[in-house]
């Protein structure tokens, strides 16, 4: 069985059918790509995975588990965590702390043993201290550590809400434009820091991106999605030479009498 | 940072002493009029900092308090009363039992003040946060006058409209000022911990909140609880201070003033909220004189009560204008900033010398 299924997932808006029939099995690991031209419903994908929306058909699975039209808090807490395309980090709290709520959703002190200071939850409060610099590290954000975090330039708040995304101890990573609005040196910045975080933190990647440059060398497997429908699925290779693809993109190829 | 910490330290316990000493001078030699602000300062910091828990640092814009300090009041008041008492001013409809029974001691009324207060908040919080923004203003709103309609026509519990009377004059400034000091540490704690960074979560980005796993509508529910809980302790010191309670004391009026307190204070600040209460507290007794009649030569100005009111108002318009995030924002009061801020006065001062 896969590590993430999306079976026949489908989203309708009052007549307004977003995603229709869409699948996705993802294995331990892999890095993929959902790609396709602006209201393909690549968004509309990630809010049904990640709790935003409840699907109106299919089924999601997760590490053997059912997750369909659970909340996002849930299935953050199940282990599937976001970054979103409009980054929404918390704005005027400081870049490690922003870090750090992400650690609440597992922390085991009471709400009584919090305020009170208990010595499990000093204990915890250190964990995430710790646990967010090093994450801050790994994103290269630990010399802003104690800035407001809509301080930062944009290519920083990109990394920071992706430290604030692993905090909570993901598995499975969603990535939502990462790479929008870098300029190509920020961009294969980010390429070479999701590869590592991969490596690091063991995990599996589903992201969607306009930069094609960036989806083809990152991405294993890539997915295009058109008006709600998939048109296309296979490796980098196999979706640049799709014809269905580039009319996508591109329009139909009117042949010239 | 280790030294600093213990010169805090240091720093906290001689600011305590001194107030502790304030206070013993202030009960031994004040007025009675002054002994009574003091006591009204203690109180209203108890409801700013709590109504501030929930609006300024969750950020649910919320009307309830009236309702809370209301229900707080009432129960501590009932429970205090003596059975005799209770049967002389329940002169329309007997008061039922068993309340018509008991007794307790004044401290142990205002612990049941609290968290009868917060059970109240507690079911309260499941319809309220069903909704956000300006709709929970609407229900909350609504909750509080609720609370007063049932206070007024619940006689056989409330005494209806008559209110209750003869309450002992129980509060004193080591209650108010104890209770005060309880609130403003447990409050500053737990905004201060990984709960408090998750209600300000809440506030800045529920979505993305959310995305973190934060149970928001737990969380929204802890917050409102808290809070509840210290309106209810804050209303039974003040029914112990009046004396007389009746549900004209709880309508809009008291959450207005409390809203004008935290937004003052900068919503968000815990000790934007204290000085705001200290300031709303004693400036609407220091402008006492605009309520009374004014000769001012050409004009004779008759007394008008409630102009203290129009000055508030006008206050506030000018704070909305001027300084929208009221005094503190959303900083906090700690010794590095003020040894900071002194340090950094010194070198100026050396210089003009």
């Amino acid at each position: 069985m896969a590590f993430f299924s999306a079976e026949h997932l489908a989203m309708k808006f009052g007549g307004l059918i977003a995603v229709n029939d869409f699948d996705l099995a993802l294995e331990k690991g892999e890095i993929v790509g959902l790609i396709g031209p602006n209201g393909a419903g690549k968004t509309t994908v990630f809010n049904m995975i990640a709790g935003y929306y409840v699907p109106t058909g299919g089924k999601v699975t997760f590490a053997g588990r059912d997750i369909t039209g659970k909340k996002a808090n849930q299935i953050t807490k199940a282990g599937i965590a976001r970054t979103f395309q409009n980054i929404r980090l918390f704005t005027e709290l400081s870049v490690i702390e922003n870090v750090m709520i992400g650690y609440h959703c597992r922390i085991k002190s009471s709400f009584l043993s919090a305020t009170l200071r208990l010595p499990l939850y000093r204990r915890e409060e250190e964990t995430m201290r710790t646990g967010a610099m090093n994450l801050l590290k790994e994103v290269g954000l630990e010399d802003v550590a104690g800035e407001t975090s809509s301080a930062l330039p944009y290519g920083k708040q990109r990394r920071l809400e992706i430290a604030r995304a692993l905090a909570t101890g993901p598995k499975l990573l969603l990535l939502d434009e990462p790479a929008a609005g870098m300029n190509p040196i920020e961009t294969q910045a980010l390429l070479d820091l999701i590869l590592r975080l991969r490596k690091d933190y063991d995990l599996t990647v589903l992201l969607i991106e306009h930069d094609m440059k960036f989806v083809m060398q990152i991405c294993e497997r890539i997915k295009v999605l058109d008006y709600g429908v998939t048109i296309a699925e296979g490796t980098p290779y196999e979706i640049q030479n799709n014809p269905r693809v580039i009319e996508a993109y591109l329009g139909e190829v009117k042949s010239v009498a | 940072m280790e030294t600093n910490h213990r010169r805090n330290q240091i720093l906290t316990l001689a600011a305590c002493l001194t107030f502790l000493a304030f206070l013993y001078v202030a009960d031994e030699h004040g007025t009675d009029y002054q002994v009574r602000i003091l006591n009204n300062c203690a109180i209203f910091i108890i409801l700013a900092v709590s109504y501030n828990l929930i609006n300024g640092v969750t950020g649910q814009f919320s009307l309830e308090p009236n309702a809370f300090v209301a229900i707080g009041a009432y129960t501590s008041a009932l429970l205090t009363l003596t059975p005799m008492e209770k049967e002389i001013s329940f002169i329309i409809e007997p008061i039922i039992w068993p309340l018509s029974v008991i007794h307790v001691p004044f401290v142990v009324s205002l612990v049941a003040a609290g968290v009868v207060t917060a059970f109240f908040g507690f079911l309260m919080g499941f319809p309220v946060f069903r909704v956000r923004g300006d709709y929970l203003a609407i229900v909350t709103l609504g909750f509080g006058e609720v609370v007063r309609v049932i206070a007024n026509n619940a006689q056989p519990v409330t005494n209806g409209p008559l209110g209750l009377k003869g309450i002992a004059s129980h509060t004193n400034l080591w209650w108010s000022w104890g209770f005060a000091a309880f609130t403003l540490f447990f409050i500053a704690r737990l905004v201060r911990s990984s709960y408090g960074r998750a209600m300000k979560a809440i506030k800045y980005d529920e979505a993305a909140a959310e995305s973190v796993g934060i149970n928001a509508f737990w969380h929204k529910m802890l917050a409102f609880t808290t809070s509840a809980f210290f309106e209810g302790v804050g209303g039974g010191l003040l029914a112990h201070l009046i004396t007389t309670i009746s549900p004209t004391l709880f309508t809009f009026f008291l959450t207005f003033n409390l809203l004008i307190i935290i937004v003052a204070g900068g919503l968000g600040s815990t000790t934007g909220s204290v000085i705001a209460a200290v300031l709303v507290t004693g400036g609407s007794e220091a402008l006492r004189f605009v309520e009374e009649p004014m000769d001012l030569g050409i004009l004779e100005i008759p007394g008008i009560p409630g102009m203290r009111m129009v000055i508030f108002s006008f206050i506030l318009i000018l704070l909305m204008i001027f300084a929208r995030r009221g005094i503190m924002g959303t900083r906090e009061f700690s010794w590095n900033g003020v040894v900071n801020r002194v340090k950094s006065l010194m070198p100026s001062k050396g210089r003009n010398a």
